[in-house]
Protein backbone atom coordinates (compact mmCIF):
# COMPACT_ATOMS: atom_id res chain seq x y z
CA UNK A 1 0.00 0.00 0.00
CA UNK A 2 1.41 3.40 -0.97
CA UNK A 3 1.89 5.65 2.04
CA UNK A 4 -0.01 8.63 0.62
CA UNK A 5 -2.77 6.66 -1.05
CA UNK A 6 -6.21 7.99 -0.20
CA UNK A 7 -7.11 4.43 0.80
CA UNK A 8 -4.32 4.41 3.39
CA UNK A 9 -4.99 7.96 4.62
CA UNK A 10 -8.71 7.33 5.03
CA UNK A 11 -8.08 4.01 6.74
CA UNK A 12 -5.74 5.66 9.25
CA UNK A 13 -8.26 8.39 9.90
CA UNK A 14 -11.06 5.87 10.44
CA UNK A 15 -8.89 3.82 12.78
CA UNK A 16 -8.08 6.97 14.77
CA UNK A 17 -11.81 7.75 14.98
CA UNK A 18 -12.55 4.26 16.21
CA UNK A 19 -9.73 4.43 18.76
CA UNK A 20 -11.05 7.75 20.05
CA UNK A 21 -14.52 6.30 20.33
CA UNK A 22 -13.16 3.37 22.29
CA UNK A 23 -11.35 5.78 24.61
CA UNK A 24 -14.57 7.74 24.99
CA UNK A 25 -16.52 4.56 25.65
CA UNK A 26 -18.60 4.96 22.50
CA UNK A 27 -20.04 2.56 19.98
CA UNK A 28 -17.70 1.48 17.19
CA UNK A 29 -19.58 -1.47 15.86
CA UNK A 30 -22.78 -0.14 14.29
CA UNK A 31 -24.35 -3.45 15.28
CA UNK A 32 -27.85 -4.18 16.50
CA UNK A 33 -26.63 -5.75 19.73
CA UNK A 34 -24.82 -2.58 20.73
CA UNK A 35 -26.24 -0.81 23.74
CA UNK A 36 -23.92 2.20 23.56
CA UNK A 37 -25.42 5.71 23.45
CA UNK A 38 -25.23 6.72 19.75
CA UNK A 39 -28.62 6.15 18.18
CA UNK A 40 -27.42 6.72 14.67
CA UNK A 41 -25.83 3.43 13.91
CA UNK A 42 -26.31 0.73 11.38
CA UNK A 43 -27.60 -2.70 12.19
CA UNK A 44 -28.11 -5.94 10.33
CA UNK A 45 -31.60 -6.91 9.47
CA UNK A 46 -32.62 -10.34 8.37
CA UNK A 47 -34.85 -10.28 5.32
CA UNK A 48 -37.63 -11.91 7.23
CA UNK A 49 -40.54 -10.29 5.48
CA UNK A 50 -41.16 -9.68 1.84
CA UNK A 51 -44.44 -8.13 0.80
CA UNK A 52 -45.86 -8.87 4.23
CA UNK A 53 -45.17 -12.60 4.02
CA UNK A 54 -42.77 -14.18 6.47
CA UNK A 55 -40.18 -16.14 4.58
CA UNK A 56 -39.63 -19.53 6.08
CA UNK A 57 -38.92 -21.16 2.78
CA UNK A 58 -39.48 -20.29 -0.82
CA UNK A 59 -40.75 -22.89 -3.19
CA UNK B 1 -33.80 -37.26 -15.78
CA UNK B 2 -32.04 -33.95 -16.19
CA UNK B 3 -29.76 -32.97 -13.34
CA UNK B 4 -30.11 -29.54 -11.77
CA UNK B 5 -28.54 -27.76 -8.81
CA UNK B 6 -29.08 -24.91 -6.40
CA UNK B 7 -26.51 -22.19 -6.93
CA UNK B 8 -26.06 -19.79 -4.03
CA UNK B 9 -23.97 -16.85 -2.93
CA UNK B 10 -23.03 -16.64 0.75
CA UNK B 11 -24.66 -13.93 2.93
CA UNK B 12 -21.31 -12.35 3.73
CA UNK B 13 -20.87 -11.50 0.05
CA UNK B 14 -21.47 -7.90 -1.00
CA UNK B 15 -23.16 -7.57 -4.38
CA UNK B 16 -23.14 -4.38 -6.43
CA UNK B 17 -24.79 -4.05 -9.82
CA UNK B 18 -24.35 -0.82 -11.75
CA UNK B 19 -24.72 0.03 -15.43
CA UNK B 20 -24.32 -3.46 -16.82
CA UNK B 21 -21.47 -4.44 -14.47
CA UNK B 22 -21.62 -6.54 -11.34
CA UNK B 23 -19.31 -6.99 -8.39
CA UNK B 24 -19.29 -10.02 -6.12
CA UNK B 25 -17.09 -9.11 -3.16
CA UNK B 26 -16.25 -11.59 -0.42
CA UNK B 27 -16.15 -9.50 2.76
CA UNK B 28 -14.26 -12.19 4.66
CA UNK B 29 -11.38 -12.73 2.26
CA UNK B 30 -11.39 -9.39 0.43
CA UNK B 31 -11.53 -11.11 -2.95
CA UNK B 32 -13.67 -9.58 -5.67
CA UNK B 33 -15.14 -10.72 -8.98
CA UNK B 34 -16.09 -8.02 -11.45
CA UNK B 35 -18.39 -9.40 -14.08
CA UNK B 36 -19.26 -7.65 -17.34
CA UNK B 37 -21.00 -10.34 -19.37
CA UNK B 38 -24.77 -9.68 -19.67
CA UNK B 39 -25.51 -13.38 -18.99
CA UNK B 40 -23.59 -13.35 -15.72
CA UNK B 41 -24.82 -9.91 -14.67
CA UNK B 42 -28.40 -11.11 -15.18
CA UNK B 43 -27.70 -14.20 -13.10
CA UNK B 44 -26.27 -12.08 -10.26
CA UNK B 45 -29.24 -9.71 -10.50
CA UNK B 46 -31.57 -12.69 -10.13
CA UNK B 47 -29.64 -14.01 -7.11
CA UNK B 48 -29.85 -10.60 -5.46
CA UNK B 49 -33.65 -10.28 -5.62
CA UNK B 50 -35.94 -10.67 -2.62
CA UNK B 51 -37.72 -13.41 -4.52
CA UNK B 52 -34.63 -15.59 -4.80
CA UNK B 53 -32.71 -14.61 -1.66
CA UNK B 54 -29.28 -15.55 -2.98
CA UNK B 55 -30.33 -18.99 -4.28
CA UNK B 56 -31.28 -19.92 -7.86
CA UNK B 57 -31.78 -23.15 -9.68
CA UNK B 58 -29.31 -23.93 -12.44
CA UNK B 59 -30.37 -26.63 -14.89
CA UNK B 60 -28.10 -28.92 -16.84
CA UNK B 61 -28.27 -26.65 -19.85
CA UNK B 62 -27.14 -23.64 -17.85
CA UNK B 63 -24.40 -25.59 -16.13
CA UNK B 64 -23.13 -26.65 -19.51
CA UNK B 65 -22.95 -23.05 -20.65
CA UNK B 66 -19.19 -22.35 -20.53
CA UNK B 67 -19.73 -18.75 -19.42
CA UNK B 68 -21.94 -19.72 -16.46
CA UNK B 69 -19.81 -22.74 -15.59
CA UNK B 70 -16.70 -20.54 -15.49
CA UNK B 71 -18.47 -18.00 -13.25
CA UNK B 72 -19.63 -20.73 -10.88
CA UNK B 73 -16.04 -21.96 -10.78
CA UNK B 74 -14.75 -18.48 -9.92
CA UNK B 75 -17.35 -18.07 -7.17
CA UNK B 76 -16.45 -21.45 -5.65
CA UNK B 77 -12.74 -20.71 -5.92
CA UNK B 78 -13.28 -17.48 -3.90
CA UNK B 79 -15.46 -19.29 -1.32
CA UNK B 80 -18.24 -16.84 -2.15
CA UNK B 81 -20.86 -19.45 -2.92
CA UNK B 82 -21.41 -23.01 -4.09
CA UNK B 83 -23.57 -25.51 -5.93
CA UNK B 84 -25.76 -28.04 -4.12
CA UNK B 85 -27.36 -30.98 -5.83
CA UNK B 86 -31.11 -30.31 -5.96
CA UNK B 87 -31.86 -33.83 -4.77
CA UNK B 88 -30.66 -32.83 -1.27
CA UNK B 89 -33.66 -30.60 -0.63
CA UNK B 90 -37.37 -30.98 -1.21
CA UNK B 91 -38.09 -27.24 -1.39
CA UNK B 92 -36.03 -24.32 -2.48
CA UNK B 93 -33.55 -23.30 0.22
CA UNK B 94 -33.02 -19.67 1.06
CA UNK B 95 -30.31 -17.61 2.62
CA UNK B 96 -30.97 -14.72 4.94
CA UNK B 97 -29.64 -11.76 3.02
CA UNK B 98 -28.42 -9.03 5.40
CA UNK B 99 -29.94 -5.64 4.73
CA UNK B 100 -28.95 -2.32 6.14
CA UNK B 101 -31.34 -0.56 8.47
CA UNK B 102 -30.75 2.57 10.51
CA UNK B 103 -32.40 2.97 13.87
CA UNK B 104 -34.30 6.23 13.78
CA UNK B 105 -33.37 6.89 10.16
CA UNK B 106 -33.75 10.61 9.64
CA UNK B 107 -35.41 10.08 6.25
CA UNK B 108 -38.06 7.89 7.89
CA UNK B 109 -38.51 10.29 10.78
CA UNK B 110 -39.07 13.11 8.30
CA UNK B 111 -42.01 11.17 6.94
CA UNK B 112 -43.55 11.20 10.41
CA UNK B 113 -42.47 7.84 11.74
CA UNK B 114 -42.02 7.04 15.39
CA UNK B 115 -40.08 9.57 17.43
CA UNK B 116 -38.72 12.81 16.06
CA UNK B 117 -35.40 13.82 14.57
CA UNK B 118 -34.33 15.89 17.53
CA UNK B 119 -34.65 13.05 20.00
CA UNK B 120 -31.25 12.26 21.50
CA UNK B 121 -29.70 14.12 18.60
CA UNK B 122 -26.71 15.28 20.65
CA UNK B 123 -25.54 11.68 20.69
CA UNK B 124 -24.56 12.17 17.05
CA UNK B 125 -21.98 14.80 17.90
CA UNK B 126 -18.49 13.34 18.30
CA UNK B 127 -15.90 16.00 17.46
CA UNK B 128 -15.61 19.80 17.45
CA UNK B 129 -12.91 21.90 15.80
CA UNK B 130 -12.64 25.49 17.00
CA UNK B 131 -10.56 27.98 14.99
CA UNK B 132 -10.14 30.40 17.85
CA UNK B 133 -8.21 33.02 15.83
CA UNK B 134 -6.69 33.56 12.40
CA UNK B 135 -3.61 35.61 13.14
CA UNK B 136 -0.28 34.30 11.93
CA UNK B 137 2.89 35.76 10.47
CA UNK B 138 3.95 32.58 8.72
CA UNK B 139 4.10 32.09 4.98
CA UNK B 140 3.25 28.41 4.51
CA UNK B 141 2.31 27.54 0.95
CA UNK B 142 -0.40 25.18 2.19
CA UNK B 143 -2.07 27.85 4.31
CA UNK B 144 -4.92 29.02 2.09
CA UNK B 145 -6.45 25.65 1.31
CA UNK B 146 -4.89 23.18 3.70
CA UNK B 147 -7.60 23.42 6.32
CA UNK B 148 -10.17 22.42 3.69
CA UNK B 149 -8.28 19.19 2.97
CA UNK B 150 -7.32 18.11 6.49
CA UNK B 151 -7.41 19.50 10.01
CA UNK B 152 -4.74 22.22 10.08
CA UNK B 153 -4.25 25.85 10.95
CA UNK B 154 -4.95 28.70 8.55
CA UNK B 155 -4.58 32.46 8.62
CA UNK B 156 -6.81 35.29 7.43
CA UNK B 157 -6.26 38.70 5.87
CA UNK B 158 -8.18 40.60 8.54
CA UNK B 159 -7.73 39.59 12.18
CA UNK B 160 -10.58 37.59 13.68
CA UNK B 161 -11.06 35.68 16.88
CA UNK B 162 -13.88 33.90 18.65
CA UNK B 163 -15.36 35.39 21.81
CA UNK B 164 -14.29 33.36 24.85
CA UNK B 165 -17.83 33.43 26.24
CA UNK B 166 -19.22 32.03 22.97
CA UNK B 167 -16.65 29.20 23.08
CA UNK B 168 -17.56 28.36 26.67
CA UNK B 169 -21.28 28.39 25.94
CA UNK B 170 -20.81 26.20 22.87
CA UNK B 171 -18.67 23.65 24.69
CA UNK B 172 -20.96 23.65 27.72
CA UNK B 173 -23.83 22.71 25.42
CA UNK B 174 -21.79 19.72 24.26
CA UNK B 175 -21.26 18.39 27.79
CA UNK B 176 -24.13 15.93 27.62
CA UNK B 177 -23.32 14.75 24.11
CA UNK B 178 -21.17 11.91 22.81
CA UNK B 179 -18.37 14.35 22.06
CA UNK B 180 -15.02 12.64 22.34
CA UNK B 181 -12.65 15.28 21.07
CA UNK B 182 -12.23 19.06 21.00
CA UNK B 183 -9.70 20.46 18.53
CA UNK B 184 -8.25 23.90 19.16
CA UNK B 185 -6.76 25.59 16.09
CA UNK B 186 -5.76 29.04 14.77
CA UNK B 187 -3.89 30.98 13.20
CA UNK B 188 -1.43 31.01 15.97
CA UNK B 189 -3.40 29.72 18.96
CA UNK B 190 -0.89 31.29 21.37
CA UNK B 191 -1.71 34.71 19.90
CA UNK B 192 -5.34 34.35 20.97
CA UNK B 193 -6.03 37.25 23.33
CA UNK B 194 -7.75 35.08 25.97
CA UNK B 195 -5.45 32.06 25.64
CA UNK B 196 -4.74 31.77 29.37
CA UNK B 197 -8.43 32.00 30.25
CA UNK B 198 -9.27 29.44 27.55
CA UNK B 199 -6.66 27.00 28.83
CA UNK B 200 -8.01 27.45 32.38
CA UNK B 201 -11.49 26.59 31.12
CA UNK B 202 -10.33 23.63 29.00
CA UNK B 203 -8.27 22.21 31.87
CA UNK B 204 -11.55 21.72 33.71
CA UNK B 205 -13.44 20.53 30.62
CA UNK B 206 -13.99 16.81 30.84
CA UNK B 207 -13.53 15.84 27.15
CA UNK B 208 -10.21 15.02 25.42
CA UNK B 209 -8.55 17.98 23.74
CA UNK B 210 -6.05 18.36 20.89
CA UNK B 211 -4.14 21.61 20.42
CA UNK B 212 -3.08 22.16 16.81
CA UNK B 213 -0.15 24.40 16.09
CA UNK B 214 2.46 25.11 13.44
CA UNK B 215 5.82 24.01 14.82
CA UNK B 216 7.29 27.51 14.60
CA UNK B 217 4.46 28.84 16.78
CA UNK B 218 5.58 26.53 19.58
CA UNK B 219 9.02 28.15 19.84
CA UNK B 220 9.36 30.04 23.10
CA UNK B 221 5.93 28.93 24.32
CA UNK B 222 7.16 26.59 27.04
CA UNK B 223 5.37 28.55 29.75
CA UNK B 224 2.01 28.61 27.92
CA UNK B 225 2.24 24.91 27.07
CA UNK B 226 3.19 24.14 30.65
CA UNK B 227 -0.12 25.63 31.81
CA UNK B 228 -2.09 23.09 29.79
CA UNK B 229 -3.30 20.15 31.86
CA UNK B 230 -1.78 17.05 30.31
CA UNK B 231 -4.66 14.72 31.17
CA UNK B 232 -6.59 13.83 28.02
CA UNK B 233 -4.59 16.37 26.01
CA UNK B 234 -2.57 15.88 22.85
CA UNK B 235 -0.75 18.12 20.41
CA UNK B 236 -0.90 18.06 16.62
CA UNK B 237 2.09 19.87 15.16
CA UNK B 238 1.97 21.03 11.56
CA UNK B 239 5.28 21.02 9.69
CA UNK B 240 5.56 22.43 6.19
CA UNK B 241 8.35 21.57 3.78
CA UNK B 242 11.17 22.59 3.43
CA UNK B 243 11.62 21.87 7.13
CA UNK B 244 13.72 24.19 9.26
CA UNK B 245 15.32 21.22 10.93
CA UNK B 246 17.23 23.00 13.68
CA UNK B 247 14.09 24.82 14.81
CA UNK B 248 11.98 21.66 14.66
CA UNK B 249 14.66 19.92 16.73
CA UNK B 250 14.41 22.66 19.37
CA UNK B 251 10.61 22.28 19.47
CA UNK B 252 10.90 18.50 19.81
CA UNK B 253 13.44 18.96 22.61
CA UNK B 254 11.17 21.41 24.42
CA UNK B 255 8.24 18.98 24.22
CA UNK B 256 10.51 16.23 25.56
CA UNK B 257 11.52 18.49 28.50
CA UNK B 258 7.82 19.00 29.25
CA UNK B 259 7.27 15.24 29.05
CA UNK B 260 4.98 15.65 26.04
CA UNK B 261 6.83 13.63 23.39
CA UNK B 262 4.31 10.79 23.53
CA UNK B 263 1.37 13.20 23.28
CA UNK B 264 2.74 15.07 20.25
CA UNK B 265 1.92 14.04 16.70
CA UNK B 266 3.70 15.69 13.76
CA UNK B 267 1.84 16.37 10.52
CA UNK B 268 4.18 16.90 7.55
CA UNK B 269 2.56 18.60 4.58
CA UNK B 270 3.71 17.08 1.28
CA UNK B 271 3.21 18.70 -2.11
CA UNK B 272 5.59 16.74 -4.32
CA UNK B 273 7.14 13.31 -4.41
CA UNK B 274 10.70 14.36 -3.56
CA UNK B 275 9.47 15.75 -0.24
CA UNK B 276 8.53 12.28 0.97
CA UNK B 277 12.18 11.18 1.28
CA UNK B 278 13.18 14.54 2.73
CA UNK B 279 10.58 14.29 5.47
CA UNK B 280 11.35 10.65 6.22
CA UNK B 281 15.02 11.60 6.65
CA UNK B 282 14.20 14.50 8.99
CA UNK B 283 11.87 12.33 11.09
CA UNK B 284 14.53 9.67 11.32
CA UNK B 285 17.31 12.13 12.31
CA UNK B 286 15.11 13.74 14.98
CA UNK B 287 13.82 10.33 16.11
CA UNK B 288 10.20 11.38 15.66
CA UNK B 289 8.01 8.34 16.03
CA UNK B 290 4.50 9.80 15.91
CA UNK B 291 4.18 11.49 12.54
CA UNK B 292 1.96 11.44 9.45
CA UNK B 293 2.50 12.66 5.92
CA UNK B 294 -0.42 14.65 4.55
CA UNK B 295 -0.55 15.35 0.83
CA UNK B 296 -1.69 18.87 -0.04
CA UNK B 297 -3.30 19.76 -3.34
CA UNK B 298 -2.08 23.21 -4.35
CA UNK B 299 -3.83 23.43 -7.70
CA UNK B 300 -0.71 22.56 -9.66
CA UNK B 301 0.26 19.10 -8.45
CA UNK B 302 -2.40 16.91 -10.00
CA UNK B 303 0.25 14.54 -11.41
CA UNK B 304 1.65 14.02 -7.90
CA UNK B 305 -1.84 13.22 -6.66
CA UNK B 306 -2.54 10.85 -9.55
CA UNK B 307 0.71 8.99 -8.88
CA UNK B 308 0.60 8.89 -5.09
CA UNK B 309 -2.86 9.60 -3.73
CA UNK B 310 -5.41 8.27 -6.22
CA UNK B 311 -6.56 4.80 -5.21
CA UNK B 312 -6.29 1.74 -7.39
CA UNK B 313 -8.26 -1.49 -7.33
CA UNK B 314 -5.54 -3.49 -5.57
CA UNK B 315 -5.45 -1.02 -2.66
CA UNK B 316 -9.22 -1.05 -2.27
CA UNK B 317 -9.18 -4.82 -1.93
CA UNK B 318 -6.17 -4.72 0.36
CA UNK B 319 -8.22 -2.72 2.89
CA UNK B 320 -10.76 -5.58 3.00
CA UNK B 321 -13.73 -3.45 4.02
CA UNK B 322 -16.10 -5.51 6.15
CA UNK B 323 -19.84 -5.84 5.60
CA UNK B 324 -20.40 -3.49 8.54
CA UNK B 325 -18.13 -0.87 6.99
CA UNK B 326 -19.88 -1.25 3.65
CA UNK B 327 -23.27 -0.84 5.31
CA UNK B 328 -22.18 2.24 7.19
CA UNK B 329 -20.88 3.75 3.92
CA UNK B 330 -24.30 3.23 2.36
CA UNK B 331 -25.93 5.45 4.94
CA UNK B 332 -23.40 8.01 6.05
CA UNK B 333 -19.91 9.37 5.63
CA UNK B 334 -17.95 7.74 8.48
CA UNK B 335 -15.12 10.27 8.11
CA UNK B 336 -17.22 13.38 8.60
CA UNK B 337 -20.24 12.15 10.54
CA UNK B 338 -20.56 13.82 13.93
CA UNK B 339 -17.95 16.53 13.31
CA UNK B 340 -18.55 20.26 13.64
CA UNK B 341 -16.11 23.02 12.65
CA UNK B 342 -16.28 26.63 13.86
CA UNK B 343 -14.11 29.03 11.88
CA UNK B 344 -12.67 32.24 13.32
CA UNK B 345 -15.38 34.23 11.47
CA UNK B 346 -17.90 32.48 13.81
CA UNK B 347 -19.33 30.43 10.95
CA UNK B 348 -20.32 26.89 11.96
CA UNK B 349 -19.86 24.11 9.42
CA UNK B 350 -20.36 20.37 9.29
CA UNK B 351 -17.44 20.40 6.87
CA UNK B 352 -15.12 23.31 6.08
CA UNK B 353 -15.98 22.88 2.38
CA UNK B 354 -19.75 22.86 2.76
CA UNK B 355 -22.35 25.55 3.38
CA UNK B 356 -22.54 27.30 6.73
CA UNK B 357 -25.08 25.71 9.07
CA UNK B 358 -24.97 28.28 11.85
CA UNK B 359 -23.24 31.19 13.54
CA UNK B 360 -21.46 30.95 16.88
CA UNK B 361 -23.15 33.13 19.48
CA UNK B 362 -26.43 33.08 17.56
CA UNK B 363 -27.28 29.41 17.01
CA UNK B 364 -27.23 26.71 19.64
CA UNK B 365 -25.19 23.56 19.14
CA UNK B 366 -28.42 21.57 19.21
CA UNK B 367 -29.83 23.63 16.33
CA UNK B 368 -26.80 23.18 14.10
CA UNK B 369 -26.65 19.43 14.68
CA UNK B 370 -30.36 19.21 13.92
CA UNK B 371 -29.90 21.32 10.78
CA UNK B 372 -27.12 19.10 9.51
CA UNK B 373 -29.10 15.93 10.18
CA UNK B 374 -32.18 17.32 8.51
CA UNK B 375 -30.90 19.30 5.55
CA UNK B 376 -27.14 19.09 5.58
CA UNK B 377 -24.98 17.68 2.88
CA UNK B 378 -21.89 16.53 4.77
CA UNK B 379 -22.50 13.92 7.43
CA UNK B 380 -24.60 11.74 5.20
CA UNK B 381 -22.75 12.49 1.96
CA UNK B 382 -21.81 9.04 0.79
CA UNK B 383 -20.30 8.06 -2.54
CA UNK B 384 -23.58 6.72 -3.86
CA UNK B 385 -24.89 10.30 -3.84
CA UNK B 386 -22.18 11.74 -6.08
CA UNK B 387 -21.17 11.24 -9.72
CA UNK B 388 -19.41 9.32 -11.12
CA UNK B 389 -18.99 7.15 -7.99
CA UNK B 390 -22.69 6.32 -7.79
CA UNK B 391 -22.36 4.47 -11.10
CA UNK B 392 -19.30 2.49 -10.03
CA UNK B 393 -19.54 -1.04 -8.61
CA UNK B 394 -16.62 -0.27 -6.25
CA UNK B 395 -18.55 2.67 -4.74
CA UNK B 396 -18.89 1.18 -1.22
CA UNK B 397 -15.43 -0.36 -1.17
CA UNK B 398 -13.88 3.06 -1.75
CA UNK B 399 -12.83 5.20 1.23
CA UNK B 400 -15.45 7.81 2.21
CA UNK B 401 -15.35 11.29 0.63
CA UNK B 402 -12.75 13.58 2.20
CA UNK B 403 -11.76 17.21 1.81
CA UNK B 404 -9.54 16.33 -1.14
CA UNK B 405 -12.48 15.64 -3.44
CA UNK B 406 -13.74 19.19 -2.86
CA UNK B 407 -10.35 20.73 -3.52
CA UNK B 408 -9.70 18.72 -6.68
CA UNK B 409 -13.30 19.33 -7.79
CA UNK B 410 -13.76 15.66 -8.66
CA UNK B 411 -15.19 12.84 -6.60
CA UNK B 412 -13.36 9.92 -8.16
CA UNK B 413 -9.82 10.17 -6.86
CA UNK B 414 -9.07 6.84 -8.45
CA UNK B 415 -7.99 5.20 -11.65
CA UNK B 416 -11.09 2.99 -11.78
CA UNK B 417 -13.49 5.48 -13.38
CA UNK B 418 -12.53 8.26 -15.84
Amino acid sequence: MRKLSLANLAQNELQKNEANKVKGGLCTCYCAECTCPPEYRVEYRIADKVDGRVFVSAG
Amino acid sequence: MKKSSWFYLDPYVHIAIKQGHALVYNTLTGQALKEDSPVIVDLIKKLNTKKHLLVVELGEEELNNPEIAAFVGRVRHHFSGDLIDKSYSGGKPLLMRPQVKVQKDVEELKKGGEGYVGEEIMNYLTEIALYIDNSCTGECSSCAGGYRQFLSCTRGHTPEELEIEDIKRFLNEAQGSSLFKVNILGGDIFAYSKFTELVGYLNKYSKPKTFHSHYLHLEGREEEIGRIDRAFTSFSILVDVPVKEDRLARVAAMLARLGLSQDAHYLFVIQKEEEIDEVEAVASRLKLTHYTLKPFYNGNNLAFFKDNVFVNKAELLLLKPSLKQIFSRMKLNPLSFGKITVLSNRGIYANANAKKIGVLGRDSLYDVVLREMFNGGSWRRSRDRVAPCKSCVYCYLCPPLTGYEYSLKRNNLCNLVD
